[in-house]
């Protein structure tokens, strides 16, 4: 089990013709992921079915027409923010796939991997996706994996260390929820989902809305957050623990512990702008909400083993 | 002339827009705006009226004498009092600035005297700020006014836009608790949430709301993260914006060619080495930050270039560099999908950087096959005179990766500690 993606979701790739799209296409469905059919956004790509080793893959010019044939219930977009010359972008698509309803046939999780959407698109966006009860993950994050049994986005799953485990997985950054996972991996730790926030400054998902999910999953045993400096995420998340009284364990990580005020290192959101987006502020108030925070990469083993056992 | 799109988060000084610009400048992103008014985000005629900034102009510094009597004498009704800015601009958060308020004190009125007062005032305000300035912009002073503080920004904690409003006059920091903060519930429908906007100072707050109302639409139009306006004078029924903020995402530049093309006529700006140098990266493909280059905080640390695959690895891998001692000069994000030829270029740029003691590359290939980090690698140390470097490789295609490295005597890593000790044996090493 695990949250969100399952062996048998049913995923539509929205910008399938694109470089991107097509890369990971391929690697999702050697994975094992359900793909049931792709959408294309390119004007003058006509294609209506791509060969993908061997695996023949359906291509629709929206995704409305997508739906007449096939189920979908999770969409990955790789479509690029703004392409002007083709009238292509991401907002487009994303908007397609909150709104389309097919004979009640329509997208609940909507994956966006794309990166640079402007932060006024977005806003509308989340706020769309709220009104219909529909969930967004991202802008600009990796995907979700439940190792095992299928992964969306852009996440290296044939990695070794991606072991179906207990650790629900949160992570604001890619690279560092794999480099992660591969701590817990080392230290006998598998994971029932890791899952991604996205880099940018506004996000459809939050820590919070996680936590919520990884709640309710009968598999999942405790969760591992990884944040980093910038904004105030983290101590939302500290008061939502506290206040729920959440009843699995839950264990932090924090980047950015010696990154410089106003420096942008490649994240929108991972920018210290006050003192709540330090890296102090957010380890003490994790820690106050009795939260166990790795300090450093080396610790981890040591705090799992104490806490879980 | 660098482009605006690298220095997205600079500030604008208070710079009119006037009726016929935003006219004209509305023709080039038709696309968006028609979306935002099919979404009835903003009425369609709204972006074509004009703010209340006052009266002032630009001027280049170097011709300051030249030009100021014609401003002086064209802006007449200025009354002889006038308020002289500068503003060195600088990237992220960064406040500088400056203000100077120059009052004729001789009668009767004689322009040449008055110029001369003028530029003095400017030429101390250059003295007291460090950074290098190319333009003052000298502006009408707005008398007997009160100081309010208006912004529309974005909460990202629940993910609207929010309106704060309240006294003003002061660096936002010390104003936080006077504030009120408005968060926009219905993005389409700003005036309910408006009308939870209370009056200070005995202000009339309709026409507050009103302008509010404004900045609110026009944040869509013109894509800004942050409008500012601190402080906005009022005086009974008249509003003027004092000074201005302006926070472009930087996402949705590409959206505004004109606007660029315009902020690249006007503003001289010089840009330093460090922001040279990160533009140059982002034309080749990668972001990159100068960190320390100096030496600041840790002045004996030896200086070590990182290259790393992904942002928050990046910060790791600093985190990790404070921690063995060392001081990470700078960091470049290897893009997934990059290739050998691009890597290359990116350990070039690292390396390059002056007061560089060794180099540390931290790659967990996903999406980017690390074989083709170590061919850049092997293809550029070379040249490198013995740079010490950290090599930590690890994801996919590693085990081709560890063949080629393997083969030409090269030692890497599969974890981040021991690439880090060794290269720190390095240049202990080299030292000796």
């Amino acid at each position: 089990m695990g949250i969100l993606l399952y062996k048998d979701t049913p995923v539509a790739v929205l910008g399938v013709t694109g470089r991107e799209g097509g890369f990971h296409t391929k690697r999702m469905l050697e994975y094992g992921t359900n793909i049931t059919f792709g959408v294309n956004y390119k004007p003058h790509d006509r294609r209506d079915v791509i060969d993908f080793n061997g695996k023949k893959l359906p291509v629709y010019q929206n995704l409305g027409e997508g739906l007449e044939n096939y189920r979908a219930t999770l969409a990955v977009v790789y479509v690029p923010a703004g392409v002007p010359k083709y009238n292509m972008y991401a907002r487009n698509a994303i908007e397609e796939a909150l709104v389309t309803d097919v004979n009640g046939n329509t997208i609940e999780t909507v994956v966006v991997i794309t990166e640079f959407i402007p932060e006024n698109e977005t806003m509308i966006l989340v706020d769309k996706a709220k009104k219909l009860g529909k969930k967004t993950i991202g802008p600009n994050c990796p995907g979700i994996i439940t190792p095992g049994e299928a992964y969306v986005g852009v996440i290296p799953a044939s990695q070794k260390y991606f072991k179906p485990g207990y650790l629900g997985v949160v992570s604001r950054s890619g690279t560092l929820c794999y480099e992660l996972s591969r701590e817990f991996e080392k230290c006998g730790y598998g994971q029932s989902t890791v899952a991604s926030l996205g880099g940018d400054a506004v996000i459809g998902t939050g820590f919070v809305d996680y936590l919520e999910l990884f709640r309710y999953d009968k598999k999942t045993r405790a969760v591992v957050l990884i944040g980093e400096i910038g904004g105030n995420q983290e101590q939302q998340t500290a008061e939502y623990i506290k206040k729920s009284g959440y009843e699995k364990p839950v264990f932090a990580f924090i980047a950015g512990r010696t990154a410089k005020e106003g420096k942008r290192f490649g994240h929108a959101g991972a920018i210290i702008l006050g003192d709540s987006g330090t890296w102090e502020n957010k380890v003490t108030t994790l820690e106050d909400a009795g939260v166990p925070v790795f300090r450093d990469m080396n610790s981890i083993g040591r705090i799992l083993e104490e806490e879980l056992g | 002339m660098v482009n605006f799109a690298e220095y997205f988060s600079k500030e604008w000084m208070s710079q009119p827009f006037s009726i016929s610009d935003t006219a004209k400048m509305s023709e080039g992103f038709r696309n968006w705006t028609d979306y935002l008014i099919k979404h009835d985000i903003i009425p369609p005629d709204l972006y074509l009226q004009g703010l209340p900034v006052p009266n002032g102009r630009l001027i280049d510094s170097l011709f300051l004498e030249e030009y100021l009597q014609d401003v002086l004498i064209a802006t007449r009704e200025l009354n002889s009092e006038v308020a002289i800015k500068i503003q060195v601009l600088k990237k992220g958060r960064g406040r500088a600035g400056g203000i100077k308020i120059v009052r004729y004190d001789g009668k009767p009125f004689d322009i040449n005297r008055y110029c001369s007062q003028v530029s003095v005032a400017a030429r101390e305000l250059h003295e007291e700020y460090e950074g290098p300035i190319y333009q003052v912009y000298v502006e009408e002073l707005i008398k007997g006014a009160k100081e309010f503080y208006l912004s529309k920004v974005t909460d990202t904690s629940s993910k609207k836009p929010m309106i704060v409003w309240g006294p003003g006059g002061m660096e936002v920091e010390e104003l936080e608790g006077k504030l009120q903060k408005i968060i926009i519930d219905d993005i389409t429908n700003p005036k309910e949430s408006l009308r939870k906007m209370r009056g200070v100072d005995g202000i009339d707050i309709e026409s507050v709301r009103k302008l509010a109302l404004e900045m609110y639409h026009r944040s869509w139009i013109f894509d800004l993260s942050q409008f500012e306006a601190n402080p906005l004078m009022i005086a009974g029924d008249v509003i003027t914006f004092a000074d201005l903020k302006l926070i472009m995402s930087g996402d949705a530049v590409y959206r505004h060619p004109e606007i660029i093309e315009r902020w690249n006529k006007t503003w001289k700006y010089q840009p330093t080495i460090a922001e040279k140098r990160e533009a140059r990266a982002k034309e080749m493909g990668f972001s990159y930050v100068v960190l320390d280059p100096t030496g600041e905080i840790f002045p004996d640390r030896p200086g070590i270039g990182c290259a790393a695959n992904g942002a928050g690895l990046g910060m790791v891998t600093c985190d990790e560099l404070y921690a063995h001692e060392l001081n990470p000069s700078n960091f470049c994000d290897l893009r997934g999908g990059s290739t050998k030829d691009k890597i290359m270029q990116a350990i070039w740029h690292i390396a390059s950087e002056p007061g560089i003691d060794g180099i540390l590359i931290n790659v967990h290939g996903g999406i980017l096959r690390v074989d083709e980090v170590a061919k850049a690698y092997l293809a550029v140390k070379n040249s490198f005179d013995n740079l010490p470097c950290g090599l930590r490789i690890i994801g996919t295609n590693e085990e081709i990766a560890y063949a080629m490295l393997k083969a030409e005597g090269v030692r890497a890593h599969r974890d981040i500690g021991p690439a880090i000790e060794d290269l720190k044996r390095q240049i202990e090493m080299r030292k000796v």
